[in-house]
């Protein structure tokens, strides 16, 4: 048999522009629901113009668990074991607390000082764990896996302080009706204010790894610029919105809790494309450090629930509404309530659900690799959109 | 740019209640506010598309979601959004006959509204004349039932293999 490997065909390549044949039309391709790069189930059925998306249709509903009906048949107490891990799991603090707040606004409860300042601390946290995760899996979805590890390795030493105040590293249950239902151990806050601090002192190496890397530079700036009016007529919030330069945080703009009594700042982008999507939320870092600092500093004694709270609970027919900052935006609650000790409707408006509806006008137009990057950055929880 | 902090809401709540009253007419049933500040407008559905049109002329930009209420008798339609601008939060409720009755879509209004109208179609079975896709989205494609509702009987076994 003749050695065929080192024969090269003569004008393999055609001279000139290479024109494609006339025949050759879009491309349709599915990516998900099973996909490393989709940040859960997702389906995207895209349609490929060569490499540029020209169209892109979401489907979504792999993960739906009927949270809305099954709470129907809950107690009010019993709901905050599904709205922590039924919804956006990596911001189950922030879940938990939007549940509480319609919740106790129901009935009527009013939260002890010392509960409400140890809620901000675990919330402001979990935003570091939540913003870290996103990074880092960002630098996964781009190449960049040792940044994923160690963005991982910080998040790591922030979970084991959620273990030790309530014993759980990700679905924490730890806000109930009322307050909180543990206290922090002794040499806990501590802990956490050293923890905190050794994060942002390791951002110098981030940024020399991953964010000011002239590769990530050329991967996502430009990429999915988005102007202030645009992102307003799409709905956009949190993280996405403030890339694009306008300053909205509901912290800040409709506070709730005892936000007004810190001081922090509201990071901004410019562009709003995928880089600095990327750069508000390492920010956004700095800044909940900064809260979690000052409400160590002022966190008062006494007690950490609610006094006199029924087991079942019954409130007053009626509705009403919650809503917070979560890591990923605004996430909301609508309680319906009949008098009863279920609630009669819990409608939750979940932050992932709109931006992932936002995902066609941010992406058409960018290449398929660009399209990887776009979903990285708008960091849909599937929990949260499906439900 | 930055979003001035919500006033206390009560020029520009005055301004729609006006407004509301004057274009619904007797199509607005009632309005009360909540505790915290919200203004929850109670209209026929017959007003309805009118309420919402005006709702939006009046800063109200973001929707916080589109959901119905399923109280045996009939449903209700709940949407509730926001100002960025003026700080006002508005609730706009009306009843909806619990079949073969259509609403009006939303969605030229506000960009959420497609998906949020698309879930509530899914969950309840509520359809919205003028949606431009209206298809489930939550629930697998050929579910039959709307599962929120309050007579939803299972009747599909989630383990057969057509629906992994």
């Amino acid at each position: 048999m003749t050695d065929r490997s080192r024969e090269i065909p003569e004008r393999a390549i055609p001279e000139g522009e290479y024109q494609p044949p006339d025949d050759i039309q879009d491309f349709l391709i599915n990516i998900g629901p099973h996909h490393p790069g989709t940040h859960g189930v997702m389906r995207l059925v895209t349609r490929l113009d060569g490499e540029k998306v020209a169209g892109l249709d979401v489907r979504i509903g792999y993960m739906h668990r009927s949270l809305e009906k099954i709470v129907e048949n809950r107690t009010y107490p019993q709901v905050i074991a599904f709205t922590d891990r039924t919804t956006d799991y990596l911001a189950a603090m922030h879940n938990d607390w939007v549940y509480c707040l319609a919740a106790e606004k129901l009935l009527g409860i009013v939260v002890p000082e010392r509960a409400e300042f140890l809620r901000v601390i675990v919330a402001e946290m979990n935003r570091i764990t939540s913003h870290l995760m996103s990074i880092g899996a960002l630098g996964l979805d781009s190449g960049a896996p040792t940044y994923f590890l160690w963005c991982f390795n910080a998040r790591e030493r922030l979970v084991r302080l959620f273990e030790d105040i309530c014993g759980a590293r990700l679905t924490y249950v730890y806000m109930r009706l009322g307050g909180v239902i543990y206290d922090a151990p002794p040499g806990w806050l501590e802990r956490v204010r050293e923890t905190v601090r050794g994060v942002i002192d390791e951002f110098p190496s981030y940024r020399d790894l991953f964010h000011d890397n002239y590769i990530w530079h050329e991967r996502s700036k430009g990429v999915s610029t988005l102007s202030p009016e645009e992102a307003l007529r799409l709905g956009a919030q949190g993280p996405i919105l403030r890339s694009t330069g306008y300053r909205w945080d509901l912290r800040k703009n409709m506070p709730y809790s005892i936000y007004e009594r810190f001081e922090f700042d509201i990071p901004v982008g410019i562009k709003g494309d995928v880089y600095d999507r990327t750069e508000v939320r390492l920010a956004e870092i700095a800044e909940s450090a900064k809260i979690i600092h000052q409400a160590i500093e002022g966190i008062p004694a006494g007690p950490i629930l609610a006094a006199r709270i029924p087991r079942v609970p019954s409130p007053a027919p009626g509705e009403t509404y919650a809503r917070l900052e979560s890591p990923r935006g605004e996430i909301g609650c609508y309680l319906v309530s009949d008098g009863g000790m279920k609630p009669y409707r819990m409608k939750w408006r979940g932050a992932s659900f709109h931006n992932v509806a936002m995902l066609p006008a941010l992406s058409v137009g960018y290449t398929l690799s660009d399209l990887i990057n776009i979903v990285g950055t708008i960091d849909p929880v599937m929990g949260d959109v499906d439900r | 740019m930055s979003a001035p902090a919500p006033a206390p809401g009560s020029p520009a709540r005055d301004t729609l209640l006006q407004a509301a009253r004057a274009g619904l007419g007797p199509a607005l049933i009632g309005y009360h506010g909540t505790s915290d500040g919200a203004l929850c407008l109670r209209v026929q559905l017959s007003g309805y598309r009118r309420a919402a049109e005006l709702l939006r002329s009046h800063g109200i930009d973001r929707l916080d979601f589109i959901t119905c209420v399923d109280w045996r008798h009939h449903l209700t339609l709940t949407l509730q959004g926001y100002g960025i601008g003026n700080g006002l939060q508005v609730r706009l409720s009306t009843r909806v006959a619990r079949d073969g009755q259509e609403v009006p879509t939303v969605t030229d209004l506000w960009f959420l509204a497609n998906w949020e109208e698309r879930e509530t179609y899914d969950q309840f079975g509520l359809v919205f004349s003028g949606h431009p896709d209206l298809r489930r989205l939550l629930n697998p494609d050929g579910w039959e039932g709307h599962p929120l509702r309050k007579d939803y009987v299972d009747r599909v076994d989630i383990n057969r293999p057509e629906y992994f």
